[in-house]
Protein backbone atom coordinates (compact mmCIF):
# COMPACT_ATOMS: atom_id res chain seq x y z
CA UNK A 1 0.00 0.00 0.00
CA UNK A 2 3.00 2.16 0.86
CA UNK A 3 4.19 1.49 -2.44
CA UNK A 4 1.45 2.11 -4.02
CA UNK A 5 1.34 5.53 -2.09
CA UNK A 6 5.05 6.20 -3.38
CA UNK A 7 4.35 5.62 -7.08
CA UNK A 8 0.95 8.00 -6.89
CA UNK A 9 2.96 10.87 -5.19
CA UNK A 10 6.20 10.77 -7.24
CA UNK A 11 4.59 11.02 -10.97
CA UNK A 12 3.13 14.17 -9.98
CA UNK A 13 4.77 17.78 -10.85
CA UNK A 14 6.33 19.52 -7.66
CA UNK A 15 5.53 22.50 -9.74
CA UNK A 16 1.98 22.31 -10.66
CA UNK A 17 0.78 19.80 -8.22
CA UNK A 18 -0.37 17.80 -11.27
CA UNK A 19 -0.28 13.98 -12.59
CA UNK A 20 2.26 13.72 -15.55
CA UNK A 21 0.27 10.34 -16.27
CA UNK A 22 -2.47 12.64 -16.48
CA UNK A 23 -1.13 15.24 -18.11
CA UNK A 24 0.26 13.25 -20.96
CA UNK A 25 -3.17 11.48 -21.33
CA UNK A 26 -4.59 14.66 -22.14
CA UNK A 27 -1.90 15.93 -24.60
CA UNK A 28 -2.65 12.62 -26.33
CA UNK A 29 -6.13 13.11 -26.58
CA UNK A 30 -5.42 16.96 -27.87
CA UNK A 31 -3.59 15.48 -30.72
CA UNK A 32 -6.42 13.16 -31.36
CA UNK A 33 -8.75 15.64 -31.63
CA UNK A 34 -6.21 17.41 -34.60
CA UNK A 35 -6.03 14.39 -35.80
CA UNK A 36 -10.30 13.63 -36.48
CA UNK A 37 -10.69 17.25 -37.16
CA UNK A 38 -8.62 16.98 -40.07
CA UNK A 39 -10.54 13.47 -40.96
CA UNK A 40 -13.81 15.16 -40.71
CA UNK A 41 -13.25 18.47 -42.34
CA UNK A 42 -11.63 15.95 -45.36
CA UNK A 43 -15.48 14.11 -45.20
CA UNK A 44 -17.36 17.13 -44.81
CA UNK A 45 -15.65 19.31 -47.92
CA UNK A 46 -14.84 16.68 -50.17
CA UNK A 47 -17.85 13.41 -50.07
CA UNK A 48 -20.06 16.01 -52.42
CA UNK A 49 -17.01 16.76 -54.82
CA UNK A 50 -17.57 15.64 -58.14
CA UNK A 51 -14.49 13.38 -59.13
CA UNK A 52 -12.16 13.82 -62.35
CA UNK A 53 -11.94 10.45 -63.78
CA UNK A 54 -15.54 8.47 -65.24
CA UNK A 55 -14.90 5.39 -63.17
CA UNK A 56 -14.89 7.17 -60.02
CA UNK A 57 -18.27 7.13 -58.09
CA UNK A 58 -20.39 10.85 -57.84
CA UNK A 59 -22.01 11.38 -54.67
CA UNK A 60 -24.29 14.27 -53.69
CA UNK A 61 -25.77 14.99 -50.41
CA UNK A 62 -29.27 13.65 -51.49
CA UNK A 63 -26.96 10.69 -52.12
CA UNK A 64 -25.55 9.94 -49.49
CA UNK A 65 -28.64 10.31 -47.22
CA UNK A 66 -30.71 8.06 -49.74
CA UNK A 67 -27.83 5.84 -48.98
CA UNK A 68 -27.84 5.51 -44.94
CA UNK A 69 -31.82 5.80 -44.69
CA UNK A 70 -33.05 6.34 -41.34
CA UNK A 71 -29.55 5.76 -39.73
CA UNK A 72 -30.85 2.67 -37.57
CA UNK A 73 -28.38 1.26 -37.53
CA UNK A 74 -25.90 4.48 -36.83
CA UNK A 75 -28.67 5.25 -34.07
CA UNK A 76 -28.07 1.87 -32.62
CA UNK A 77 -24.45 2.29 -32.43
CA UNK A 78 -24.57 5.63 -31.36
CA UNK A 79 -26.60 4.51 -28.24
CA UNK A 80 -24.48 1.60 -27.97
CA UNK A 81 -20.85 3.51 -27.39
CA UNK A 82 -23.44 6.50 -25.10
CA UNK A 83 -24.60 3.26 -22.82
CA UNK A 84 -20.28 1.90 -22.53
CA UNK A 85 -19.13 5.87 -21.64
CA UNK A 86 -21.87 5.22 -18.11
CA UNK A 87 -20.58 1.78 -17.83
CA UNK A 88 -16.86 2.74 -18.04
CA UNK A 89 -17.84 5.96 -15.36
CA UNK A 90 -19.63 3.06 -13.17
CA UNK A 91 -16.39 1.02 -13.49
CA UNK A 92 -14.16 3.87 -12.18
CA UNK A 93 -16.43 4.68 -9.53
CA UNK A 94 -16.67 1.10 -8.61
CA UNK A 95 -12.76 0.83 -8.58
CA UNK A 96 -12.83 4.85 -6.52
CA UNK A 97 -15.22 2.93 -3.72
CA UNK A 98 -13.10 -0.07 -3.58
CA UNK A 99 -15.66 -1.95 -4.95
CA UNK A 100 -13.69 -4.81 -7.07
CA UNK A 101 -17.24 -6.41 -7.78
CA UNK A 102 -18.64 -3.51 -9.21
CA UNK A 103 -15.36 -2.19 -11.31
CA UNK A 104 -15.23 -5.87 -12.66
CA UNK A 105 -18.68 -6.46 -14.17
CA UNK A 106 -18.98 -2.78 -15.37
CA UNK A 107 -15.82 -2.73 -17.09
CA UNK A 108 -16.74 -6.25 -18.62
CA UNK A 109 -20.00 -4.59 -19.65
CA UNK A 110 -18.11 -1.42 -21.20
CA UNK A 111 -16.03 -4.37 -23.41
CA UNK A 112 -19.64 -5.85 -24.27
CA UNK A 113 -20.74 -2.61 -25.65
CA UNK A 114 -17.69 -2.10 -27.67
CA UNK A 115 -17.19 -5.30 -29.11
CA UNK A 116 -21.10 -4.65 -30.24
CA UNK A 117 -20.22 -1.56 -31.93
CA UNK A 118 -17.59 -3.48 -33.63
CA UNK A 119 -19.92 -5.57 -34.67
CA UNK A 120 -22.48 -2.97 -35.77
CA UNK A 121 -19.83 -1.30 -37.72
CA UNK A 122 -18.93 -4.20 -39.90
CA UNK A 123 -22.79 -4.76 -40.82
CA UNK A 124 -23.06 -1.30 -41.78
CA UNK A 125 -19.61 -1.13 -43.71
CA UNK A 126 -20.83 -4.48 -45.60
CA UNK A 127 -23.98 -2.69 -46.18
CA UNK A 128 -22.65 0.44 -47.67
CA UNK A 129 -20.40 -1.64 -49.71
CA UNK A 130 -23.30 -3.89 -51.33
CA UNK A 131 -24.91 -0.58 -52.18
CA UNK A 132 -21.49 0.05 -54.61
CA UNK A 133 -19.96 2.80 -52.37
CA UNK A 134 -16.17 1.35 -51.67
CA UNK A 135 -12.76 3.49 -50.02
CA UNK A 136 -11.78 3.87 -54.02
CA UNK A 137 -14.84 4.61 -56.39
CA UNK A 138 -16.03 7.85 -54.74
CA UNK A 139 -14.42 10.85 -52.74
CA UNK A 140 -17.64 10.14 -50.49
CA UNK A 141 -16.55 6.40 -49.75
CA UNK A 142 -12.83 7.06 -49.20
CA UNK A 143 -13.37 9.90 -46.69
CA UNK A 144 -16.22 8.20 -44.98
CA UNK A 145 -14.58 4.72 -44.79
CA UNK A 146 -11.01 6.26 -43.74
CA UNK A 147 -12.72 8.47 -40.80
CA UNK A 148 -14.99 5.80 -39.67
CA UNK A 149 -12.38 2.82 -40.87
CA UNK A 150 -9.98 4.77 -37.92
CA UNK A 151 -12.66 5.24 -35.62
CA UNK A 152 -13.58 1.75 -35.56
CA UNK A 153 -9.82 1.10 -34.98
CA UNK A 154 -9.53 3.37 -31.55
CA UNK A 155 -12.60 1.38 -30.26
CA UNK A 156 -11.07 -2.29 -30.81
CA UNK A 157 -7.36 -0.53 -29.20
CA UNK A 158 -10.54 0.75 -26.12
CA UNK A 159 -11.83 -2.95 -26.56
CA UNK A 160 -7.79 -4.23 -25.77
CA UNK A 161 -7.13 -2.10 -23.37
CA UNK A 162 -9.96 -2.44 -21.25
CA UNK A 163 -9.98 -5.97 -21.80
CA UNK A 164 -5.99 -5.71 -20.31
CA UNK A 165 -7.50 -4.08 -17.09
CA UNK A 166 -9.84 -6.74 -16.83
CA UNK A 167 -7.49 -9.80 -16.92
CA UNK A 168 -5.01 -7.46 -14.99
CA UNK A 169 -7.82 -6.87 -11.75
CA UNK A 170 -8.70 -10.55 -11.80
CA UNK A 171 -4.91 -11.84 -11.65
CA UNK A 172 -4.33 -9.12 -8.97
CA UNK A 173 -7.68 -8.71 -7.26
CA UNK A 174 -6.32 -5.97 -5.11
CA UNK A 175 -3.78 -4.17 -7.77
CA UNK A 176 -6.86 -1.23 -8.36
CA UNK A 177 -8.18 -0.16 -5.54
CA UNK A 178 -9.14 3.50 -3.87
CA UNK A 179 -5.41 4.72 -4.04
CA UNK A 180 -4.69 3.31 -6.80
CA UNK A 181 -7.22 4.06 -9.66
CA UNK A 182 -5.03 6.01 -12.31
CA UNK A 183 -4.33 3.11 -14.92
CA UNK A 184 -8.30 2.60 -15.00
CA UNK A 185 -8.74 6.74 -15.06
CA UNK A 186 -6.23 6.66 -17.94
CA UNK A 187 -8.26 4.02 -20.00
CA UNK A 188 -11.53 6.02 -19.01
CA UNK A 189 -10.77 9.28 -20.18
CA UNK A 190 -9.21 7.04 -23.34
CA UNK A 191 -13.04 5.53 -23.96
CA UNK A 192 -14.83 8.64 -23.08
CA UNK A 193 -12.85 10.34 -26.21
CA UNK A 194 -13.49 7.61 -28.54
CA UNK A 195 -17.72 7.82 -27.45
CA UNK A 196 -16.85 12.10 -27.90
CA UNK A 197 -15.41 10.93 -31.69
CA UNK A 198 -18.68 9.72 -32.71
CA UNK A 199 -20.41 11.95 -31.15
CA UNK A 200 -19.06 14.56 -33.50
CA UNK A 201 -19.37 11.74 -36.43
CA UNK A 202 -22.75 10.77 -35.53
CA UNK A 203 -24.45 14.29 -36.28
CA UNK A 204 -21.43 15.70 -39.07
CA UNK A 205 -21.32 12.92 -41.36
CA UNK A 206 -25.19 10.54 -40.34
CA UNK A 207 -27.42 13.29 -39.51
CA UNK A 208 -26.33 16.67 -41.43
CA UNK B 1 12.03 12.96 7.09
CA UNK B 2 11.49 10.47 4.82
CA UNK B 3 9.33 8.87 6.93
CA UNK B 4 7.47 11.60 7.82
CA UNK B 5 6.50 12.71 3.79
CA UNK B 6 5.47 8.96 3.43
CA UNK B 7 3.47 9.20 6.59
CA UNK B 8 1.70 12.56 4.93
CA UNK B 9 1.15 11.17 1.46
CA UNK B 10 -0.78 8.13 3.51
CA UNK B 11 -2.89 10.67 5.47
CA UNK B 12 -3.57 12.73 1.90
CA UNK B 13 -4.79 9.78 0.17
CA UNK B 14 -7.02 8.53 3.16
CA UNK B 15 -8.62 11.69 3.32
CA UNK B 16 -9.11 12.10 -0.64
CA UNK B 17 -10.51 8.20 -0.21
CA UNK B 18 -12.72 8.69 2.58
CA UNK B 19 -14.30 12.21 0.18
CA UNK B 20 -15.06 10.11 -2.40
CA UNK B 21 -18.72 9.24 -2.55
CA UNK B 22 -20.55 7.66 -5.53
CA UNK B 23 -21.81 9.17 -7.63
CA UNK B 24 -23.90 6.85 -9.50
CA UNK B 25 -26.81 8.61 -9.40
CA UNK B 26 -25.56 11.77 -10.94
CA UNK B 27 -23.83 9.38 -14.31
CA UNK B 28 -27.29 7.84 -14.57
CA UNK B 29 -29.14 10.58 -15.02
CA UNK B 30 -26.09 12.31 -17.28
CA UNK B 31 -26.59 9.07 -19.37
CA UNK B 32 -30.68 9.61 -19.21
CA UNK B 33 -30.50 13.59 -20.87
CA UNK B 34 -27.28 12.14 -23.25
CA UNK B 35 -30.18 9.43 -24.15
CA UNK B 36 -32.89 12.20 -24.76
CA UNK B 37 -30.99 14.53 -26.77
CA UNK B 38 -29.58 12.05 -29.30
CA UNK B 39 -33.29 10.90 -29.84
CA UNK B 40 -33.72 14.21 -30.58
CA UNK B 41 -30.92 14.81 -32.71
CA UNK B 42 -32.63 11.43 -34.85
CA UNK B 43 -35.97 12.84 -34.43
CA UNK B 44 -35.29 16.29 -35.69
CA UNK B 45 -34.31 15.60 -39.36
CA UNK B 46 -36.44 12.48 -40.10
CA UNK B 47 -39.55 15.03 -38.92
CA UNK B 48 -38.90 17.51 -41.56
CA UNK B 49 -38.15 14.73 -44.05
CA UNK B 50 -41.67 13.88 -43.50
CA UNK B 51 -43.19 17.31 -43.38
CA UNK B 52 -44.29 17.30 -39.73
CA UNK B 53 -41.69 20.03 -38.57
CA UNK B 54 -41.45 22.75 -41.10
CA UNK B 55 -38.00 24.30 -40.61
CA UNK B 56 -35.17 25.42 -43.39
CA UNK B 57 -32.07 23.40 -43.73
CA UNK B 58 -29.77 26.01 -41.93
CA UNK B 59 -31.95 26.15 -38.56
CA UNK B 60 -32.01 22.23 -38.60
CA UNK B 61 -28.05 22.31 -39.33
CA UNK B 62 -27.53 24.81 -36.23
CA UNK B 63 -30.00 22.97 -34.14
CA UNK B 64 -28.47 20.03 -34.73
CA UNK B 65 -24.76 21.15 -34.19
CA UNK B 66 -26.07 23.12 -30.51
CA UNK B 67 -27.23 19.29 -29.83
CA UNK B 68 -24.00 17.89 -30.85
CA UNK B 69 -22.06 20.36 -28.75
CA UNK B 70 -24.41 19.92 -25.39
CA UNK B 71 -24.01 16.40 -25.74
CA UNK B 72 -19.88 16.64 -26.55
CA UNK B 73 -19.42 18.73 -23.72
CA UNK B 74 -21.78 16.84 -21.40
CA UNK B 75 -19.56 14.09 -21.58
CA UNK B 76 -16.52 16.08 -21.36
CA UNK B 77 -17.21 18.00 -18.03
CA UNK B 78 -19.11 15.15 -16.32
CA UNK B 79 -17.65 11.54 -17.31
CA UNK B 80 -14.39 12.69 -18.16
CA UNK B 81 -14.52 14.89 -14.94
CA UNK B 82 -13.23 17.78 -16.39
CA UNK B 83 -15.61 20.16 -14.14
CA UNK B 84 -13.96 20.33 -11.20
CA UNK B 85 -10.34 19.02 -12.23
CA UNK B 86 -7.24 21.25 -13.41
CA UNK B 87 -7.22 23.96 -15.84
CA UNK B 88 -4.65 22.65 -17.74
CA UNK B 89 -6.07 19.38 -18.97
CA UNK B 90 -9.60 21.14 -20.28
CA UNK B 91 -6.56 24.05 -21.95
CA UNK B 92 -5.09 21.25 -23.79
CA UNK B 93 -8.37 19.90 -25.32
CA UNK B 94 -9.84 22.82 -25.83
CA UNK B 95 -7.50 24.55 -28.02
CA UNK B 96 -6.97 21.60 -30.48
CA UNK B 97 -10.82 21.91 -30.97
CA UNK B 98 -10.74 25.66 -30.79
CA UNK B 99 -8.37 25.18 -34.15
CA UNK B 100 -10.36 22.18 -35.76
CA UNK B 101 -13.83 24.40 -35.47
CA UNK B 102 -11.88 27.32 -37.33
CA UNK B 103 -10.82 24.81 -40.06
CA UNK B 104 -13.65 23.25 -40.35
CA UNK B 105 -15.42 26.74 -41.47
CA UNK B 106 -12.88 27.31 -43.64
CA UNK B 107 -12.34 24.35 -45.19
CA UNK B 108 -16.47 24.30 -45.66
CA UNK B 109 -16.76 28.03 -46.84
CA UNK B 110 -13.63 27.14 -49.43
CA UNK B 111 -14.79 23.99 -50.57
CA UNK B 112 -19.06 23.26 -50.14
CA UNK B 113 -20.47 27.00 -49.72
CA UNK B 114 -23.61 25.44 -51.33
CA UNK B 115 -23.79 22.04 -50.01
CA UNK B 116 -26.16 22.56 -46.57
Amino acid sequence: MAQAVRTETTKTDPGRGLDLRKLGMWTFLGSEVFFFGALIVTHMAMRGVEPLSSSFKSMNVEAVRELFGYNVITSVLAFILLMSSLTMVLALDGVKTNNPKRFRFWLGATIFCGLCFLGGQVYEFTHIIHEGVTIRNSMFGSTFFTLTGFHGTHVFVGVVWLTSLLISSLRHPNRYNGQNFMAVEMAGLYWHFVDLVWVGIFTLVYLI
Amino acid sequence: MAHVHKTEAVQEYHEEQMQHHSHTKLYVLIFFVLFAVTALEIAIPILREEGMLPIAKIPEVLALLTLMTAKGAMVIMFYMHLKGDRRMYGSLFVFPLIIVVVMFLGFIWLFQPTLW
